[in-house]
């Protein structure tokens, strides 16, 4: 769940910063490279939680049900 | 010979005619005097076993889950359900809908205006871009104008998503406090095993089908609406195929729990009423044939104690049906509204606005209508819960 928050805290400031640095920069080719930078750094952005996904503990998708329905206990 | 024979056949007719005759004009006065008489009985019985069962745990949950709004008697309106009189009239319900739709509209007034100046103004000032020497000066009072729009809608959003946490978790601490009495009346009426099967269906409910909405699927809903505001920051960035990709997974994850929830539920609880009807109906003929001469009375009394509990638990599940729709009704017009405000600004802004802004707004209204999405199946599962507990307590005394 951390995670999850952590990514789109990351995709809000990244994409804001983007979208200013795309309004303040001259035109130009180093505009072109700017929103080839900015598109690769949001990429790389989204694929964070599906690489957590392949490479971490294949049990997470248990573990997070467990944790939800001992807070359902919890309410109860 | 023959024709005696006829002739006695045909004074037996006569004579058979002539006794249902006479019997039912004797037979008026006896229904005029009985059936009123036995409604009586029956209603009074009932009353009478309401009174045996303590309703301030649901005067309670109704007080709280009906919170400010209005004040609902719990006992009158079982009572009134009882009799048969008429408790949820539709004229007065959609009378009181309009009003709270008014209201509410009344209320976001403010927000409407929140919404339209800075939209107005931007598209004002990118109209006369060509006052400005540079093409980046414009570019940026849209950046800014975007930002004050996006942030009040995305403070409103938040509100509604609180509002919408609220009342799944009030829905599910009221069932938690409604469902002991109606499983009470439903072994009452004969369904034991029905009533051992409801119990933890219900915790899974009110439980974990509320913990799973409230964590994954308003998390998605948050989600999306944040990437609704950045998909539209810029049209450089691409966002909507994650936008939608949000929308799905949420909307997926609502669809399958429900389904899984429902469908486990409705097997089983046919399972288990067919089982308490069989039992129900053994029991009556053990009782009847094995018990030497009071027997038959028995079994006759424990019928008709089985038709008042029925009659009573009916009349309590009706109440609990009212109860629900009327917790739920405030919000989902009120989320209805300002839905319909958002997708109002986006219209009359269009014409004037910078294309960012409308987009954003008539998005955003989607986003609004996933959070009723998430009541409304919220809602649902609750009312069929109700209806099945009502439907298999029926069942079980049919089958008997």
């Amino acid at each position: 769940m951390s995670l999850w928050w952590s990514v789109l805290k990351q995709l809000t400031a990244i994409t804001l910063c983007a979208a200013l640095v795309d309004l303040m920069m001259p035109s130009g080719s180093m505009r072109r490279y700017a929103r080839l930078v900015s598109g690769l750094i949001l990429m790389y952005v989204l694929m964070r939680p599906i690489s957590a996904l392949i490479t971490g503990n294949p049990e997470a998708g248990a573990e997070l049900l467990n944790a939800m329905l001992g807070q359902a206990e919890a309410v109860r | 010979m023959r024709r005696r024979i006829f002739h006695m056949i045909a004074a037996a007719m006569v004579f058979l005619m002539w006794v249902p005759a006479s019997a039912a004009a004797e037979a008026p006065d006896e229904a005029a005097l009985e059936q009123p008489v036995t409604r009586e009985v029956l209603q009074s019985q009932s009353q009478t076993l309401l009174d045996t069962y303590n309703l301030s745990d649901w005067q309670s949950a109704a007080d709280m889950m009906l919170g400010e709004y209005d004040r609902f008697n719990v006992r009158g309106a079982v009572l009134s359900f009882i009799k048969g009189e008429s408790v949820l009239d539709g004229r007065t319900a959609l009378e009181r809908v309009l009003n709270i739709a008014s209201a509410a509209m009344r209320s976001s007034a403010g927000l409407v205006a929140q919404l339209i100046v800075p939209a107005l103004i931007c598209g004002i000032l990118v109209r006369m871009r060509a006052a400005f020497e540079r093409d980046t000066v414009s570019e940026v009072c849209r950046y800014v104008a975007y930002l004050l729009v996006a942030m009040i809608a995305v403070r409103h959003f938040i509100t509604q998503l609180t509002a919408v946490r609220a009342v799944v978790g009030k829905m599910a601490a009221g069932m938690q406090a409604l469902f002991p009495l109606l499983l009470t009346l439903l072994a009452a009426v004969g369904g034991a095993s029905s009533s051992a099967f409801f119990q933890p269906a219900i915790v899974a409910a009110s439980g974990t089908m509320t913990a799973i909405v409230s964590n994954v699927t308003l998390s998605l809903a948050l989600a999306a609406a944040l990437v609704t505001v950045l998909t539209h920051i810029s049209p450089q960035i691409g966002l909507s195929r994650l936008l939608s990709l949000l929308k799905s997974v949420a909307n997926w994850s609502l669809g399958i729990s429900f389904t899984v929830f429902i469908g486990v539920m409705a097997v089983q609880g046919m399972g288990a009423a067919a089982l308490d009807g069989v039992t129900l109906r053994t029991a009556k003929y053990a009782i009847d044939n094995f018990v030497p001469i009071v027997g038959g009375m028995f079994a006759d009394t424990m019928d008709t104690l089985i038709a008042c509990s029925l009659l009573v638990k009916n009349a309590l599940g009706a109440t609990g049906l009212v109860l629900l729709i009327s917790a739920c009704v405030v919000p989902m017009t009120r989320l209805l509204v300002v839905s319909l405000v958002f997708k109002f600004c986006a219209a009359i802004t269009e014409p004037v606005a910078d294309e960012g802004i409308v987009s954003l707004l008539s998005d955003f209204s989607g986003v609004l209508m996933m959070l009723f999405t998430v009541m409304l199946s919220v809602a649902a599962m609750f009312f069929l819960l109700i209806a099945q507990l009502l439907l298999v307590g029926n069942l079980t005394v049919m089958l008997r």
